[in-house]
């Protein structure tokens, strides 16, 4: 019983002490090799400023990125090619988007806003992988907030000030 | 217990629920930062705050908040928070130097953020703002000679006026009106010299500016305090020799009390036995060396020898409490300059101890072997004597000379003889490592310098690097620096508030490209491991 209630109050604490609102990512999980709907939650600027300017690196082994156009910013789609040759129903890829850039609106400190793409996590991707995407933040004056922290080995993403967001692939459910 | 089973697994449900409820509430809001502070960080104030603000972007409580004063003792600091804005009183009077306010709030989401502002309270490090050095120097030497010059001075009219009036008998000889004027001029300069030292000015005039800034600190009250003592020695102010005795004496205690209020002896604690000690060596050193002129007169002629007889008999006791004084106050220094000997101020005390022990030596042969068959009359024994005596002025001018250099030998000396070697850190990760050496500063600060490589040991041309440094030991929340690049293709920045290494952690963060960050994290080693 004491167990269980431990077990419930550090759950709590857990769940409370993840929802920092750093600039994260919606869905927790993606299933390989299906369309996942990236959205970035951006609840604040930096620093007090107001953001101007998302870049999203698209990571390796995320096939076909394609973002959704937003009123009030312009899009820059970067392309590049894959380190690896990925099969995307039945075909070979190994080039498309590596970078995505919303700019041109401004987001002030105390607005709230989301930016949203779409992926395709290749099926070589193994089961419960947790992808990290850096996204770069910059704001009026120069101000820069990098959201690229990976966490080393034995840390998790609450030991840094500025993590990545990330999501979990889950091996498609066998029908 | 088993029949309330449900009942709680009922409550454990509920409480996960309202956890998740929690997570998506707190979802939407942001983590507290810190837009502004006052002081700000890496600010310079001439004068100690009494207050310190912080102001967020949004509503904070207030979990932890602290100080290390540049004492390096941590204070917890009495905080009132209104919204977003949190007011601290620091605690007073702040001592010059570093001070690092560390804060651990919680915004409305929950998300515990700390961090740390530093300011420095006084003059900016010395370093940085002693531009013109060469011409310190020969201040420096300036006000070296000149405190010799006044000190012995000082010494021949107070003590010898001491010496004339209490043990001889046949009446005081007045001191020589030249030889009191030039102690006053030596003085008097020796007042202006310390000022222009303190506004960093180098030799020079600058009209009433540095007696001004003598007076700021107990410099000047010590230095008017010697004139009167001279006065009092020189001037006929009492006729019969009872009062002459009285003058003589209150003019050797004011000449005592000069010393104790200068000299970093003074501010050793306990402070009242530091000062006890200071006034009784500088008493009796004072009459020592002001007897030695009119002990060397009476040993050349065959007048009254009964002074030196007295002399003689008396100087043991006093000799002896002059030696416990100063090494009382020895030992009150020595946990301060315990790491490095090389120290000016512990290489002083070395050399004044071996100037002292030969001394000893001199004067354990005049009280035992050569008094007594000078005072029968032995012509080779006063001979001897004179020589002797001789011998102890020379030697006198060379302690009074090491002791003079203390003076140079001030609170940076002390953190500089408290500073730990540079250290060095080698870390290591995954996409690059780090060679990090840090090197303490005289002023309490230290400087570091960081050569990224490759993991093949080639140099690496990140975009950019910066240092986190936290203490966990001392409770001081992450302190965030950006690297400048230096020519030599190494990361640096000065003025870190290290004047202590032990506890700290570093976090270098190279910044390789856009999206890629990496952290090399570290323990700095202790100087003495």
């Amino acid at each position: 019983m004491i167990r269980h209630l431990a077990l419930t109050v550090a759950g709590i604490f857990c769940i409370a002490g993840s929802a920092q609102a750093h600039i994260t990512l919606e869905q927790a999980e993606a299933v390989s090799g299906k369309a996942y709907k990236a959205v970035l939650r951006v609840g604040h600027g930096c620093e007090g400023k107001a953001t101007v300017r998302i870049r999203v690196k698209i990571p390796e082994g995320l096939l076909s990125a394609k973002p959704m156009p937003k009123a009030g910013w312009t899009l820059e789609k970067i392309r590049g090619t894959y380190e690896k040759s990925y099969d995307l129903y039945g075909k070979p890829v190994k080039e498309g988007l590596t970078e995505i850039v919303w700019q041109g609106g401004q987001l002030a400190d105390d607005e709230y806003d989301e930016f949203v793409f779409r992926v395709t996590p290749a099926k070589e991707l193994p089961a419960a992988t947790r992808i990290y995407v850096p996204v770069v933040q910059e704001c009026t004056e120069g101000a820069v907030e990098r959201w690229i922290d990976i966490p080393a080995a034995g840390k998790t993403s609450d030991d840094y000030e500025t993590p990545a967001p990330f999501f979990d692939v889950v091996a498609q459910p066998r029908s | 217990m088993a029949r309330n089973f449900p009942l709680w697994a009922t409550f454990c449900l509920l409480a996960r629920v309202a956890g998740l409820f929690f997570l998506l509430a707190a979802g939407a809001d942001a983590h507290a930062v810190l837009i502004a502070s006052a002081p700000e960080n890496n600010d310079i104030l001439t004068v100690a705050p009494e207050k310190i603000l912080l102001r967020f972007n949004e509503a904070v409580r207030v979990v932890r908040f602290s100080m290390v004063a540049a004492d390096g003792v941590a204070r917890e600091i009495s905080a009132s928070s209104t919204g977003a804005e949190i007011k601290g009183s620091l605690p007073g009077p702040l001592a010059d130097g570093t001070v690092i306010v560390s804060y651990r709030v919680v915004s409305e989401d929950g998300h515990p953020v700390g961090g740390s502002i530093v300011f420095h309270v006084g003059k900016p490090s010395p370093r940085s703002s002693s531009v013109s050095d060469i011409p310190s120097k020969a201040l420096h030497t300036a006000i070296w000679l000149v405190t010799i010059g006044s000190t012995l001075g000082l010494a021949i009219i107070v003590g010898g006026s001491f010496f004339n009036c209490w043990l001889s008998p046949a009446g005081a000889r007045r001191q020589s009106p030249a030889l009191a004027a030039v102690a006053i001029m030596l003085v008097l300069a020796g007042l202006y010299l310390q000022g222009l030292d303190d506004i960093g000015m180098g030799p020079g005039w600058a009209e009433l500016e540095p007696i001004a800034q003598a007076f700021a600190d107990k410099t000047g009250i010590a230095q008017c305090l010697k004139l009167v003592a001279i006065m009092l020695a020189a001037l006929p102010f009492a006729p019969r020799p009872r009062s002459a005795r009285l003058v003589s004496a209150t003019a050797l205690a004011v000449a005592s009390l000069a010393f104790t209020l200068t000299g970093h002896s003074s501010i050793a604690q306990p402070r009242f036995i530091a000062q006890g000690s200071i006034f009784l060596h500088a008493a009796i050193s004072l009459f020592w060396i002001g007897s030695l002129p009119p002990l060397l007169r009476l040993s050349r002629s065959t007048e009254d020898q009964r002074p030196l007889r007295f002399f003689s008999r008396l100087i043991p006791i006093p000799f002896v409490l002059m030696l416990l004084a100063g090494l009382l106050l020895a030992v009150m220094e020595i946990p301060r300059i315990d790491i490095a000997w090389s120290s000016l101020f512990a290489r002083v005390l070395a050399f004044k101890i071996g100037l002292v022990a030969v001394l000893c030596m001199l004067a354990l042969y005049n009280r035992f072997w050569l008094t007594a068959p000078a005072l029968a009359g032995n012509p080779a024994a006063r001979r001897r004597l004179r020589w002797s005596i001789g011998s102890e002025i020379g030697l006198a001018l060379l302690i009074v000379a090491a002791a003079s250099l203390w003076r140079f030998a001030g609170p940076e000396q002390y953190q500089y003889a408290h500073a730990q070697p540079p250290v060095s850190l080698h870390l290591h990760g995954q996409k690059a490592m780090a060679e990090l050496e840090m090197t303490p500063q005289p002023d309490g600060t230290a400087d570091i310098r960081v050569s990224i490589l490759t993991l093949k040991f080639d140099p690496m041309q990140p975009r950019s690097v910066s240092l986190g440094l936290r203490n966990t030991l001392r409770g001081i929340e992450s302190l965030k620096y950006g690297l400048t690049h230096a020519g030599d293709g190494t990361w640096a920045a000065g003025n870190l508030p290290l004047s202590d290494i032990a506890g700290w952690s570093v976090d270098v963060q190279v910044l390789i490209d856009d999206f890629n960050l990496v952290h090399l994290e570290g323990d700095l080693p202790t100087g003495t491991d």
